[in-house]
């Protein structure tokens, strides 16, 4: 027995005019700066004000949302009352909607104690709407959601199937502002969620569907996207790609290149889909190594890659991802990634706590090879130096 | 040819405790674990009679106290699994993934969540265990 949870999916051009069909009184946008800089906070809080609905805003999300700014936005929807929150914003905004609205439905939860395994009753207040302006975290389909923890500086991920929207717009004219930097990485992390999503060991038939078709958007339309933000087809076909990719690994796991995609951005801030996809390479080789049947190469058939055997396909698999890094201007080392303000010693100190975090997050155990504490330690040095895999 | 342990019994719960505490695999995933678990067995669609309670004490990669006690009360551990005895074999036996039967509810945890989600290696290598030993499940 198993389960695919997803939204209502409203996509396409004009998707966010579905806002004006929604019945309510009274509607909680959880937002970022940026957003309300952009004018999106306008434009989704004009849609609900035509719906009839009343609109309060939390608009203080910051990047990579720590526990203490939920617990503030859920204070502010408690004396609010919404019957319909929005999520509205990258991957942080929408992380930060699902976590505040598990708070407004269980007042006094510690974020911490939110769990796949325990039912929150979530829908008792309010129902949640997601609305994604970048292409890639996937977020708008998950029940995931990545916070912080300053105390400790590692990412909590966790969540609930409970915390899958009820519905997700997926309105490309959102994403058309990005500039080319946050296009490409948003834009693998969506390729980093497919392929994880495809060969991790929660994978289905039903995620196996989408999380291929993504990869293959993904390979086909991201160097488009970043060269010309204004290439409107490259931008949709992104921005289906990534809520795809999120309806696949969503329903599976993610693997490996996350959880130390997770440990790397929390230590050293790296932004979330340029650290997992730098990692992908580097596991894949890893995940191929060892005494497991892996999938890579199904991959890459679909691909239409090199893969007569599972290894050549691996390697092709490898390859072309490398190959679009470079493509739309991405780091393919850590040292490159980290670039000359972090220096080897820097980085040497950081790496207990980068094992650690890693071995920490509960993705690590979902992949086809799971490391052992040496070899996670491994893993981050050959990233650094940007070494093939060869244990 | 071994014979069969059965399952929910304190000779399988003692062959678990050799097991994790020879396991190199389980000594090095589960290093920073601290914590004892019940494993409830729920008897419906079994042969058991009423719920068993097996009970481990894990402790920085080892395995300190294995025990079917006669009174549940005995212990108070920092977390229970409890499933039926099909639920457990599907996962022993069947190749079931731990995180999928917890998420289907198939086998219930209850303790610190947020602890077993940092440790999900731990608990991985802990059921590879449970697969050493050859089993009897006690199904009707």
């Amino acid at each position: 027995m198993w389960y695919f949870r997803s939204p209502e999916i409203v996509f396409g051009e004009d998707a966010l005019d579905h806002l004006d069909t929604l019945q309510g009184k009274r509607a909680f946008i959880v937002t970022d700066p940026m957003m309300l800089e952009l004018g999106f906070v306008d434009l989704v809080a004009a849609h609900l004000t035509d719906a009839g609905l009343t609109v309060g805003t939390f608009p203080d999300v910051e990047p990579e949302p720590s526990v203490q700014t939920i617990r503030t936005g859920a204070e502010k929807m408690l004396a609010f009352e919404p019957d319909w929150i929005v999520g509205l914003g990258g991957g942080s905004a929408m992380d930060a909607a699902k976590a505040m609205w598990a708070l407004y439905e269980n007042p006094g939860l510690d974020p911490a104690d939110i769990n796949p395994f325990e039912p929150l009753g979530l829908r008792r207040k309010a129902r949640l709407i997601v609305i994604p302006t970048t292409s890639g975290t996937g977020s708008e389909a998950t029940w995931a959601t990545v916070l912080t923890d300053t105390a400790e500086n590692r990412k909590l991920g966790t969540g609930s199937p409970e915390m899958v929207a009820d519905i997700a717009i997926v309105d490309p004219a959102l994403p058309a502002k990005m500039p080319p930097r946050l296009t490409a990485d948003t834009g693998l992390d969506a390729l980093t969620h497919a392929i994880e999503g495809y060969t991790c060991s929660l994978r289905n038939d039903f995620s196996d569907a989408v999380c291929l078709k993504a990869a293959q958007l993904v390979f086909e339309y991201l160097p488009r996207a970043v060269k010309n933000g204004d290439d409107a087809e490259a931008r949709e076909k992104m921005h289906n790609a990534a809520t795809l990719a999120g309806l696949g690994f969503g329903n599976a796991m993610a693997a490996l290149a996350h959880s130390m995609g997770h440990s790397l951005g929390a230590i050293f801030h790296v932004p979330h889909g340029r650290a997992v996809a730098l990692f992908l390479p580097y596991t894949i080789q890893f995940i191929q190594r060892g005494d497991a049947e892996t999938r890579f190469h199904e991959i890459s058939r679909f691909l239409g890659l090199p893969a007569s055997t599972p290894d050549e396909g691996a390697i092709s698999l490898v390859t072309a991802i490398r190959d679009l890094s470079r493509e739309v201007g991405q780091p393919l080392s850590l040292k490159e990634t980290l670039g000359d303000g972090v220096s080897r010693a820097d980085f040497d100190a950081a790496l207990d706590a980068l094992v650690a975090n890693a071995e920490a997050d509960s993705v690590i155990a979902m992949g086809d090879r799971i490391p052992t504490t040496d070899e996670v330690r491994q893993l981050f040095e050959y990233a650094y130096e940007g070494k093939n895999i060869d244990f | 040819m071994t014979d069969k342990i059965d399952f929910g019994t304190e000779a399988w719960i003692q062959q678990l405790m050799v097991e994790l505490n020879n396991s190199e695999d389980y000594a090095e995933a589960a290093k920073n674990w601290e914590g004892d678990i019940y494993f409830v067995v729920e008897p419906k669609g079994s042969q058991l009679t009423e719920k068993v309670y097996m009970y481990v004490d894990l402790w920085h990669g080892k395995c300190r106290h294995a025990e079917v006690p006669d009174d549940p009360t005995k212990f108070k551990p920092e977390f229970t699994i409890s499933g039926t005895v099909k639920s457990f074999k599907e996962v022993i036996d069947d190749g079931l993934d731990p995180m999928k039967a917890m998420l289907t509810r198939k086998l219930k945890l209850t303790g610190n969540m947020a602890k077993i989600m940092r440790n999900v290696k731990s608990a991985n290598q802990l059921v590879h265990c449970c697969t050493f030993i050859p089993t009897n499940f006690p199904l009707e």
